[in-house]
């Protein structure tokens, strides 16, 4: 980050620094600055060196820097205004400046904060507290194989601190980045311990392939577990929206995420824990009818079935009142799952180093369990990071980093069965002398199944990343330097099933007796295990030129780069085990066991550039380009070039403008690039044979035979996928940061799009369909960000909103052509379906008489309109509606405050024009939310809010067939997090030789607020039955030493 | 000049240095491209390998026969147990999946249980890819003759069979003997029910002549000469019936009559010492089986029947899933060989005694004895009824369970635990029916009736011989197959064939209602209608509609009529 600074310090400077340094100097400087910029290695002192070198001793002064809240920064430059005199903060905020004229003013600047000047006035001891910019100008953004001021930024990228990254409690980075990124969606579709993962898409969806996000960590693509890197060792998450995408070529289509960890400074070293506790809770649990209201409905359905009702009045009364134990109200929901579950999390972080060597030394521990009662699930991660920067000497430096990272999750044998918790209310999830029910049918109950009775699952996961990097300046050639990273990963996955059958027990009234039942579909224990592994490598080596004359600044590189990737699995199964007591394969019968095993490789090699010319600061355009190449593709059809272009006019620069003395920054950008998607399976170019456990066991023996399926059909025109995309943005900030706006308008448009051709080749040809470079979509939008900072006597705050729409359309599918022109899904969004279009439900007999009906409507059905107008309600009236459960419009606000040592951070995160299918239905053996048996159609109900109740699974029966009436908007705000800490004051806890002590309290997912109630709104489930999104309460201390 | 000479030499300097690197770079990025670009597959076998070699390619056969579609549950078509007799007056299926299609409501946009065209499992269409993928290959691959000859008869038999299905539910349909690829044009129209069925029989006719009369026991469960004749003589049946014979060619059921003699002039089949046991796990081989699949579900991951689980009665912790309507119990006889309304000693209020022996042995009805208990399905409180105390909610609505293909001695049914019956597609009864049906038609009236009294007289059977002549004969012939082959899949398309389905399916089904007096034990017997559908039969209902989506994509297939 510092480096940055000095590459603005740099900048200002450019005749001093001639007049003192050697040119030769200046190249190295120059050199190093684009090396860190690129890498983070943070070797800077040697311009710091330097810096010391000149001038005249006058005075010496020292402070402390700290942020609002009381936090120490490290790596804030201060600079005597007007010289080349400056220095660092060391790791604990602490600096000392030497040679300072006693009438100087300090320049305190730092990333993303304000920069404030302080006359020295004499004085020995300045301290200075650092506020946090509204959209910081010099805030430095990392971006695809380097990083640049946001002054200069010419592509449309948005990002995020660790400051705001470490303030969602949350073991997963994918839940902390909603409402913080404009124009990133996320999706939280479960709650479950290492299994809740948002889903992410950048600017909405632009292909009917795969929409991915390419996540780059530290430089390295694609790595797997990102989602579980530690929150407080990540510096910074920065998205690239734009061309700006095309410097990653073939995979970068649906934007990349890049994820930047913390490195070390010089100074001494800082010990930084940070502890916190937390409870989760769910964010909404389904209500479910009560038994005497499902009994009233289960008494409608005897009755349309010519059967006698079979709950009588009295019994009715009895579920109601629950006089007696027989007839019982079971809430399955609240007897089965725990009020709440705790997670803590433990980070230790050690940081610091000379000028020669820097590290940063960190280990974090999280543990979360699982939400039912009887459940030992939890899931615990472990991880170590370690980088380490060292500089050899003034021309080389190299860095070595290492990260370990173990998950281990514990679930229950039987599973998470949460679809049974639908289970109807008559049955108790325990009878009254304790023992469990056997639930609907086949044991299902879903306590017991999340219990150990039903076994365990244990799934671990190992992952070590080794990095080593060097940067060499090419001293004889002013801006020339090579660097370049080899990196190397393997993960292992150890997934054992260890399977029991459970007892359960059904009551018999008549004979009161318990009816022992075995669940879990198996007489005898057995074991799935399986092992797999993968590895990657990658080598990046790339050639940099840079060169500052005058008003000119060019930087350029041109790099190649390859990777290698294999994986291979191995697993193996027994059955039938005689004792229960070890659960190690060997114990298992010899009779009926399967292993199985594969392998399976990949490749990449890649040439890639950019050049990135400003003019004063002023003009500026940067030219991305790759040539790319994947082994998932046919030779000749392997290699694609991505080109991108972005340029910027700073307006506020030029003359006619900077007599406004209110206007900081007025910056036009405009990008177009071209980038590609290659996320599909290999080798759809062959045809290919998969033998497996797919015969047929004959013989009087039924000995298993093996059995070979053929692939896809093979495509041997496979190619990329091409995205071209289109941005213009407009950046504006007034009164130093007071109030800032930053708005983006894009167009993507996406060919040669590889999805299967199922919608136009007829199932009787039999073929298993590859992908096909098919179609064509458009995508288009625009994201505002505003922001407002102030400071308001002791109080400085800062407010930020944003909102972003995007809206896809299909141009061109390979679709079914005899279809009426309302069903087709060209011009519409992406991802819609066909529904029929209810208008309302039927009443009475005059009503029933009168509209068009699809046959077997009865009164209390919905009815729809005849769009083809025939007086027939058939599939020809479907309509493609373009609604969809992917929001076209999200927004987020923030809220930061601070107060002495007080401070507040809120996030509000919410989405709509999103919409969400539901299939309901409510039979005998199944209840349904409360809100849809009470509000169902009965006879002569002339209000009620629902029709007559399907009963089905299927979309067979009138009201239950897909129609607008069941596609529910689900908009929704979420304060997603709430944080209030307290930095204890400095003179309280240096005493205690503590350098920073913060208190906090935050919280996740606190509050919805909805339309629909049914569940959470970020659901994705038509019939919930996903693991409940979580809300977290989370008390946490951290301790800087 | 040297000012000149600095910067030139500077300049070179630049140069060079930029270009070696560059060299490196471009060296690293070109060296290895062979290695890094050019993977071939680890996991899977190519092309080439596969059609070159025998193991490989009868592990491909294999994996033909389990495509091939039953009438069990699949996975595909839900809450379903005997797909085809819940479609027809033989089951009921629990909460009335397919009540819209018995209503007559099937439309070509929701083919439910009908649609073994598009579905991902049990379809016919997945069979003939593979089969075409095969004969495509086979000419060339090096492999013994006498194997390359037996999986020749194999898959043409199984392609057969699917296109002879496929003909049955919609009638022709696109006839595709050849693998697409990518780059063809995929809009073909329909064939004619004939084209499709004269393909048939001559595919059968050259695997009849490809294939063994019998395998070594290891071998058991592959078509053997006689299951493709058993096929051919269906097939032939079919053709010859008043559906597709409007004009009863004579020739045609001479033609079924020779198919069907052939194979008992075989002289390897014979009618299996126990009605009840044959569809058993320990008999999958037995005399009387011509076609027996095997299903092997602890080792193999397929779509599993769920056999047990899903017939059992709540009771017995099964889903009870379908329950033969009353319809179907008042079409056993008494052991008289009369029907019960014909039988003046038939007492309504003890319906079940003194019934033909295949009544016990197929169906569960109040008081028959069920692994260790007898099955109660009266009310109040009966165990196996809506008010038992096991997953009530699964009880019969019918009055009736289904006993046909259980093995009784599974306890705790689940997915896992069945009893892996086999299912038997063809059986030497149906042999001899056809036979005895072909010979009616041709006019040799004792020869039908030979054929039938040599069911009738089965071992553990021996209901009185039929005696009837002319009409009535037919009709002792049609119930005979119905009840004979009863839940095997034969009544939905023996209705249409015999254009009887108007009058057999056009009534409202009954269910029997029993009440237990707590006090007396006496039981009382109302036979009531089902109150929630009505079947309609009309004629478009012959034919199953082609899949909407088949016909988006291809606008030349014809839909059938009605539709």
């Amino acid at each position: 980050m510092k480096k940055i600074n000095l590459l603005k310090l740099n900048n200002s400077n450019e005749a001093s620094h001639m007049k003192t340094f050697g040119k030769r100097k200046l190249i190295t400087i120059l050199c190093m600055v684009i090396f860190f910029s690129t890498f983070g290695l943070s070797a800077n002192l040697y311009g710091n060196d330097s810096s010391g070198e000149a001038e005249v001793q006058q005075s010496v002064i020292s402070g402390t820097v700290t942020d609002e809240s009381g936090n120490p920064l490290p790596g804030v430059t201060i600079l005597v205004k007007g010289t080349t005199i400056g220095t660092l903060t060391d790791q604990s905020g602490k600096f000392t400046l030497s040679n300072v004229p006693q009438d100087a003013t300090l320049v305190f600047s730092f990333v993303g904060m304000t920069t404030q000047e302080i006359q020295a006035g004499g004085r020995n001891v300045i301290n200075a507290i650092l506020r946090e910019e509204a959209i910081g100008l010099e805030e430095v953004v990392v971006i695809g194989y380097g990083t640049q001021r946001r002054v200069t930024l010419t592509g449309s990228v948005a990002s995020v601190t660790s400051r705001e990254i470490a303030k969602t409690p949350t073991t997963n980075v994918t839940n902390a980045l909603a409402g913080v990124l404009p124009g990133v969606i996320t999706k939280n579709t479960s709650g479950q311990p290492g299994n809740d993962d948002s889903m992410i898409l950048i600017r909405g969806i632009n292909t009917t392939g795969s929409t991915s996000p390419l996540v780059v960590v530290d430089g390295i693509q694609g790595v797997s577990g990102w989602e579980r890197i530690n929150p407080n060792d990540i510096e910074s998450i920065s998205v690239l929206k734009d061309a700006s995408a095309s410097i990653y070529g073939a995979r970068a289509a649906n934007g990349v995420i890049l994820i930047t960890t913390k490195r070390g400074a010089s100074g001494k070293p800082t010990i930084n824990y940070s502890f916190n506790q937390g409870i989760k809770t769910p964010t909404r649990l389904p209500v479910m009818a009560s038994s005497a209201d499902f009994a009233e409905y289960v008494n409608q359905l005897d009755v349309e079935a010519g059967n006698a009702p079979r709950y009588t009045d009295e019994m009715l009364q009895k579920f109601r009142d629950g006089s007696d134990p027989n007839y019982i109200n079971e809430n399955w929901y609240t007897r089965s799952l725990r009020k709440y579950t705790t997670v803590e999390q433990h980070n230790l972080a050690v940081r610091g180093g000379s000028e020669a060597i820097k590290y940063s030394v960190s280990g974090s521990f999280s543990n979360e369990d699982g939400i039912f009662k009887l459940s030992e699930e939890n899931y615990k991660t472990y991880s170590i990071r370690s980088n380490l920067d060292a500089m050899i000497n003034k021309y080389l430096s190299i860095g070595i980093d290492l990260n370990g990272g173990f998950e281990d999750s514990n679930r229950p044998g039987g599973g998470t069965n949460f679809g049974s918790l639908k289970q109807i209310p008559f049955v108790p999830v325990f009878w009254p002398n304790g023992l469990p029910s056997a639930g609907i049918e086949n044991g299902q109950n879903p306590i017991i199944q999340a219990s150990p009775a039903s076994g365990t699952r244990s799934i671990k996961e190992y992952r070590l990343l080794a990095k080593t990097s060097f940067n060499l300046i090419i001293p004889w050639v002013k801006g020339l330097s090579v660097d370049g990273y080899y990196a190397y990963n393997i993960g292992i996955t150890k997934d054992k099933n260890w399977q029991l059958p459970w007892e359960v027990y059904d009551y018999d009234k008549g004979t009161d007796t318990y009816i022992k039942k075995l669940g879990g579909g198996i007489l005898y224990p057995q074991l799935t295990q399986s092992y797999s592994d993968g590895s990657n490598s990658l080598i990046n080596l790339r050639v940099k030129y840079e060169l500052k004359t005058g008003n000119h600044n060019l930087s350029s590189f041109i790099a190649a780069e390859q990777s290698n990737g294999i994986s291979s699995n191995f697993n193996a199964f027994r059955k039938n085990y005689i004792s229960s007591t070890i659960d190690e394969l060997f114990a298992g019968s010899l009779v009926d066991q399967f292993t199985g095993g594969n392998r399976s490789e990949s490749g990449r090699q890649n040439l890639f550039g950019r050049i990135s010319y400003g003019y004063m600061e002023k003009y500026l355009v940067d030219i991305n380009a790759r040539y790319d190449g994947s082994s998932n593709f046919p030779k000749g059809k392997r290699w694609g070039f991505f080109p991108g272009i972005s340029v910027a006019w700073r307006m506020s620069q030029e003359d006619f403008l900077s007599s406004l003395s209110f206007l900081d920054n007025l910056k036009l950008r405009a990008s177009v690039g071209r980038i590609g998607n290659d996320a599909i399976s290999a080798f759809q170019n062959l045809t290919l044979y998969t033998l497996g456990n797919t015969g047929m066991s004959f013989g009087q023996n039924r000995i298993a035979t093996q059995g070979l399926v053929q692939g896809v059909t093979p495509n041997p025109n496979i190619t990329w996928e091409v995205a071209t995309t289109w941005n213009f943005g407009v950046d504006v900030s007034f009164w130093n940061g007071l109030l800032a706006m930053e708005a983006d308008v894009f167009k993507q448009k996406r060919s040669n799009i590889l999805a299967a051709r199922d919608l136009a080749v007829p199932a009787y040809t039999g073929l298993n369909l590859p992908n096909e470079n098919i179609g064509s979509t458009e995508n288009k939008g625009f994201e505002l960000q505003l922001s407002h900072s102030n400071t308001v006597s002791d109080i400085t705050y800062r407010v930020a909103a944003n909102v972003a729409f995007a809206r896809s359309k299909i141009l061109d599918i390979d679709e079914a052509q005899n279809v009426p022109e309302w069903q087709k899904a060209e011009g519409h969004v992406i991802g819609t379906s066909r529904y029929y279009k209810a208008i309302g439900i039927i009443r009475t007999q005059p009503e029933f008489d009168a509209v068009v009906k699809r046959t077997g409507t009865r009164i209390g059905d919905l009815y729809y309109e005849d769009v083809d107008n025939n007086s027939v309600i058939d599939d020809k009236d479907m309509v493609r509606i373009d609604k969809t459960n992917i929001p076209e419009v999200t927004f987020g606000t923030n809220l930061s405050m601070n107060y002495k040592g007080f401070s507040l951070w809120a996030n509000f995160a919410g989405a709509t024009r999103y919409w969400q299918y539901y299939h309901v239905n409510a039979r005998t053996a199944i209840n349904q939310l409360e809100d849809v048996i009470l509000n169902r159609y009965t006879t002569g109900s002339m209000d009620s809010k629902y029709p007559r109740l399907p009963t089905l699974e299927t979309q067979t029966e009138v009201s239950g067939l897909n129609s607008t009436f069941w596609l529910m908007d689900a908009s929704y705000v979420k304060l997603k997090t709430l944080e209030l800490s307290y930095a204890l004051p400095q003179t309280l806890i240096s005493k205690l030789k503590i350098q920073s002590l913060r208190i906090f309290v935050n919280g996740n997912s606190l509050f919805t607020i909805d339309k629909l109630k049914w569940n959470d709104p970020e659901n994705s489930s038509n019939t919930n039955s996903n693991y409940p999104q979580q809300k977290v309460y989370n008390l946490g201390i951290n301790l800087i030493f | 000049m040297n000012k000149q000479y600095n910067l030139l030499k500077r300049a070179a300097k630049r140069v060079l240095s930029l270009s070696i690197l560059l060299t490196l770079l471009l060296t690293i990025n070109t060296s290895c491209v062979k290695d890094v670009l050019d993977k071939s597959p680890t996991d899977r076998f190519s092309d080439a390998a596969v059609w070159l070699d025998g193991n490989l390619i009868e592990a491909f056969v294999n994996n033909t026969y389990r495509e091939v579609p039953t009438s069990r549950y699949n996975g595909n078509f839900t809450s379903t147990a005997l797909i085809w007799g819940e479609l027809t007056d033989e089951l009921y299926g629990r909460g009335g999946n397919h009540n819209y299609i018995n209503e007559g409501n099937v439309t070509a946009a929701q083919l439910g249980a009908l649609d073994y065209w598009t579905q991902s499992n049990w379809n016919y269409y997945r069979v003939v890819t593979k089969c075409n993928l095969f004969f495509k290959n086979i000419e060339n691959a090096p492999v013994e003759e006498s194997l390359k000859n037996r999986m020749i008869g194999e898959m043409k038999t199984m392609r057969a069979f699917s296109y002879f299905n496929l003909a049955a539910i919609y009638g022709g349909v696109p006839l595709i003997t050849q693998p697409f690829v990518l780059t063809d044009d995929f809009k073909v129209p329909r064939n004619t029910y004939d084209e499709c069925m004269n393909f048939v029989i001559s595919e059968l006719d050259e695997a009849i002549a490809l294939l063994p009369a019998t395998y070594p026991s290891s071998n058991y469960g592959r078509i053997t000469k006689g299951a493709a004749m058993a096929v051919k003589s269906r097939a032939l049946l079919y053709m010859a019936s008043p559906l597709n014979n409007p004009s009863n060619n004579t020739a045609k059921w001479q033609a079924a009559a020779d198919a069907a003699k052939a194979i008992i002039d075989l002289n390897i089949y014979e009618l299996f010492s126990s009605y009840k046991d044959q569809f058993l796990l320990a008999n999958s081989y037995n005399s009387e089986a011509i076609w027996s699949r095997p299903f092997n579900i602890s080792v193999s991951n397929e779509m599993n029947p769920q056999n047990e689980l899903r017939l059992y009665p709540n009771g017995y912790s099964g889903y009870g899933q379908v329950h033969p309507y009353q319809t179907l119990v008042d079409e056993y006889e008494m052991v008289n060989g009369f029907l019960p309304k014909d039988d003046p000693a038939y007492d309504p209020q003890n319906p079940y005694v003194n019934r033909d022996p295949r009544f016990y042995a197929s169906i569960l009805y109040d008081g028959a004895p069920f692994k260790g208990r007898a099955v109660e399905t009266f009310l109040p409180g009966g165990k196996d009824s809506r008010e038992g105390p096991i997953s009530s909610w699964n009880a019969t609505e019918t009055g009736y369970y289904v006993r046909k293909f259980i093995d009784e001695s599974i306890t705790n049914p689940s997915n896992l635990n069945q009893g892996n019956n086999p299912w038997l597609f063809f059986r030497y009864a149906e042999i001899l029916l056809n036979y005895a049906e072909a010979n009616y038609f041709l006019g040799d009236e004792v020869t039908c009736r030979q054929y039938i009294n040599m069911i009738r007289n089965r071992t553990g059977v021996n209901m009185p011989p039929v005696t009837e002549t002319g009409a009535a004969l037919l009709t002792r012939l049609q119930h005979e197959r119905q009840i004979e082959l009863c839940f095997e899949g034969h009544r939905y398309f023996d209705v249409r064939r015999w254009k009887i389905a108007p009058q057999v399916l056009n009534k409202i089904p009954k269910r029997m209602d029993i009440v237990k007096d707590l006090g007396t034990g006496i039981k009382t017997y109302t036979v009531a209608t089902m109150a929630n559908f009505t079947f309609v039969f009309t004629d478009k209902n012959y034919l199953a509609p082609i899949p909407k989506s088949e016909i988006e994509k291809n606008s030349l297939l014809e839909q059938n009529p009605g539709y």
